[in-house]
Formats: structure tokens, C-alpha cells, sequence
């Protein structure tokens, strides 16, 4: 029998599991990438500019209240540029090492009953800092599948939570008490991952030459993937289209 | 369920790691089929995590509280408006919230706290470890910013509605 299973079978009352993950086995093998080439994309909207509902904001909480709230889910500019979409090389099996710096935190604010940014990008074991910046009970509700599921309770005088992640996936987060909160972390796999702007543009630096599908994701419109040769020093575009399913 | 003082203690072990193999399976089950579609999953990868979702973390041991501990209802009450009434309502009722949902997206009860009867034990330290844990799967978060004396205060609180 062992130790752990032992351990187990002493402990027989008032014992529950917490987390501590372990580190998962990495895949990417990050090189020295000299003279890399950078991927420059964009994604367009085809078809009329969807309008953005307002958000029902609903219960006493004052924070909630101080400005009219509009859903994130589908952000299209006026020149059709779509907003808060993920792109990253897929199976990509060697390049630049992550370079995120541990002591810098992914942010994600809860702030005016919404959660900023609406789309966040982690990286594997990188830090994510969960602020609730507007003092009133939060609970930060991540619909993990690889991950393990995390629902924690953020009152008011909590300002922050750290979390990070083994593997990667894209999280729902929510917030029970405001069920309007809605947002996404993205747990990055290897360091080519960006997300879309305002102006629907991505970049991503640094790539070793060679050929790549670079996939999209939206919340609300799926996947979508391309075909790029990126070489040596060069600027590979790619451009993408989206419309209504 | 029947209590088995029959089997011995390494066979009941043995028994535990059966049933926590059956449980891994399951949970397998279940990541193939919510990553069938998704060509960046591998087999291993999902065949890992299924282990760590049966693997026993540490534990947490439910101590009373200290002596010299005074338990107040205002200090209860207190926490309870802040932490818990969003939820279970101020009277404890559970009629804070307008359609709490579950994990999977579908409405939930939210616990009556004046019945009396609560799913994880009536007994203090089962109530303190609802508080300090959550019920996983549902909007009932893990109260991790509270203090130990803190969530005492909220357990002799909610015993207090559930008495009334």
C-alpha cells in the first residue's frame, strides 16, 4: 500500500481536498530563435455591425450601478474590426522561451460589477492577480475542465487572489452573484498567443521560419485557421473573416 | 449503505483504490468527451489530469475553536449580511439571489438555512467546513479570506437561524 493511499485511510473524519496542483509535463521546447518572422493578423466582420446589448444589472450593489454596462461578447468596430479574439500557432512544437516575468501578474479586475479585461491571457504557470477593485462581495467562479474548477468568495475588503494554471485551456469566469459578469482566461500552451484589439489586429514575434496554421477563437463565433510560411526576418500576413453563424 | 466491520483494514484499502480507479475512469469519460473535438488535447494529457482529479490533496483538519472563543451574533450577523446573504437571504431563507445556477448551468436551490437540515452535516465542524470549502459544483463558494475565528462566528450564526 502506499504512502498516500495509507495517509488517506487515517484521516476518517472532517477532511476535505484542497487545491495544490502539480506541475504538468511541457510539450514546447523553447529554443534560441535568431532572425525570427513576425505573423500579422486581422480580423474582419462581414455583414451589418452587430449592436451591443446592455447588460441587466439587477440587485443593490452600488458599484454596479455607476455606469450603463454593455456586453463583451461580441465587440465589432465601425470599420469591422473585431475585438477579443484569440489567436495562436497551432502545434507548434519549438520557439522563443515564455517571457512573461513571474514578479508582473496577468491582471484581471472586477471593476464597476464587470470583469477587465474581458479576455485574458496566461500564460502555463504564469501568475494571474484577481483584484476586486469594487469592494463588494465577488465570488470568482472559473468553469475549469483541465484545470481544477475554482469558486472562491471575494468580499469587499479582499483586494486580491493569485491562481495559476497547469494546463492550458480557455476558462469561463463568472460571478454567481452578478450573473451578468462574464469573461475568459485563456491559458497560453507556448508564447505564440495574442489577442485582438479594438482594431481586430494581433501579432505574433519572434517565430522560427517555416510553415504554421494560425487558429482564431471566438467566444461566440468558434475557430477558424490559416495557413502561414513565415520566413526568416519577414512579416507573414494573415487575415481572417467573420460573420454570423 | 451497511457498515463492513468485516473486511480488514488492508483490504478496505484495497477497496479505496478500486473505487478511486473506477472514479478516474469516469472523469476520463468525461474529458474525452468534452475534448473529442479539440485536436490540441492529447490522450495523456487529459489521461493525467484525470489522475490529479483522484488524487487526495492535503488535508484540512477542523479544530474548535480556541478557548477564550465568545461566540456573538452580532458579529455573526455581520459576516453573514456581507458573506452569505447575496444567496441564503438575509433571514436565511435562500431568497437572495433570482435564479442561482449550477455548474452546468441549471437552476438551483439555493439551501433554506431555517430548516435546519444541511446537506453536508449539521454538526459544527460539517458547517465550518461548508463555509471554509464550498460545494463544489454550485454557486457556493469557498470562503478562503475569512478568518478561522471568523467562520466560527458564522457557523454558531447560521446554527442560530436554523434554531429560530
Amino acid at each position: 500500500m502506499n504512502k498516500t493511499t495509507h495517509l488517506f485511510g487515517l484521516v476518517t473524519i472532517f477532511v476535505l481536498t484542497c487545491l495544490s496542483p502539480k506541475q504538468a509535463s511541457a510539450k514546447y521546447e523553447a529554443i534560441d530563435v535568431k532572425d525570427g518572422g513576425t505573423i500579422v493578423g486581422v480580423v474582419r466582420w462581414e455583414g451589418e455591425i452587430p449592436k451591443r446589448n446592455k447588460l441587466k444589472v439587477t440587485g443593490q450593489d452600488k458599484p454596479c450601478h455607476t455606469k450603463t454596462l454593455v456586453n463583451e461578447e461580441l465587440v465589432v468596430s465601425d470599420d469591422a474590426k473585431v475585438r477579443w479574439v484569440v489567436a495562436y500557432i497551432k502545434k507548434i512544437k519549438r520557439g522563443k522561451p515564455f517571457d512573461f516575468d513571474v514578479d508582473k501578474p496577468v491582471i484581471l479586475d472586477q471593476q464597476g460589477c464587470q470583469f477587465s479585461p474581458h479576455v485574458a491571457l496566461v500564460g502555463k504557470n504564469q501568475p494571474l492577480r484577481i483584484l476586486n477593485s469594487d469592494g463588494v462581495l465577488h465570488n470568482v467562479h472559473l468553469y475549469a475542465k483541465k484545470n481544477e474548477p475554482f469558486n472562491r468568495s471575494m468580499p469587499g475588503e479582499l483586494k486580491e487572489l493569485n491562481l495559476t494554471f497547469n494546463y492550458s485551456e480557455r476558462i469561463h469566469v463568472g460571478c454567481d452573484i452578478h450573473p451578468w459578469m462574464s469573461s475568459w482566461i485563456v491559458v497560453a500552451k507556448h508564447p505564440y498567443y495574442a489577442i485582438t484589439g479594438t482594431d481586430g489586429a494581433f501579432r505574433l514575434e519572434g517565430v522560427p521560419a517555416g510553415t504554421y496554421t494560425v487558429e482564431i477563437w471566438h467566444e461566440k463565433l468558434g475557430k477558424m485557421k490559416s495557413e502561414v510560411s513565415v520566413t526568416s526576418g519577414g512579416e507573414a500576413r494573415v487575415e481572417f473573416v467573420l460573420k454570423r453563424k | 449503505m451497511p457498515a463492513s466491520p468485516q473486511l480488514t483494514d488492508a483490504e478496505v484499502h484495497t477497496l479505496m483504490a478500486y473505487i478511486r480507479e473506477i472514479q478516474r475512469l469516469g472523469w476520463l469519460d468525461v474529458l474525452r468527451d468534452e475534448f473529442a473535438d479539440d485536436d490540441d488535447t492529447s490522450l495523456e494529457e487529459l489521461d493525467d489530469i484525470s489522475h490529479m482529479r483522484v488524487t487526495p490533496r492535503d488535508p484540512i483538519h477542523v479544530t474548535r475553536p480556541k478557548l477564550g472563543f465568545q461566540r456573538n451574533l452580532d458579529t455573526g450577523r455581520t459576516l453573514y449580511a456581507a458573506n452569505c446573504a447575496s444567496c441564503h437571504g438575509l433571514t436565511g431563507r435562500g431568497d437572495g439571489l433570482n435564479m442561482p445556477l449550477d455548474e452546468q448551468g441549471k437552476p438551483i436551490v439555493v439551501r433554506d438555512l431555517t430548516s435546519g437540515e444541511f446537506r453536508g452535516g449539521t454538526k459544527v465542524e460539517e458547517v465550518y467546513k461548508r463555509i471554509r470549502c464550498g460545494v463544489p459544483g454550485t454557486p457556493m463558494s469557498a470562503a478562503v479570506a475569512l478568518t478561522k475565528e471568523e467562520v466560527w462566528q458564522l457557523v454558531y450564526y447560521v446554527r442560530y437561524l436554523a434554531r429560530r
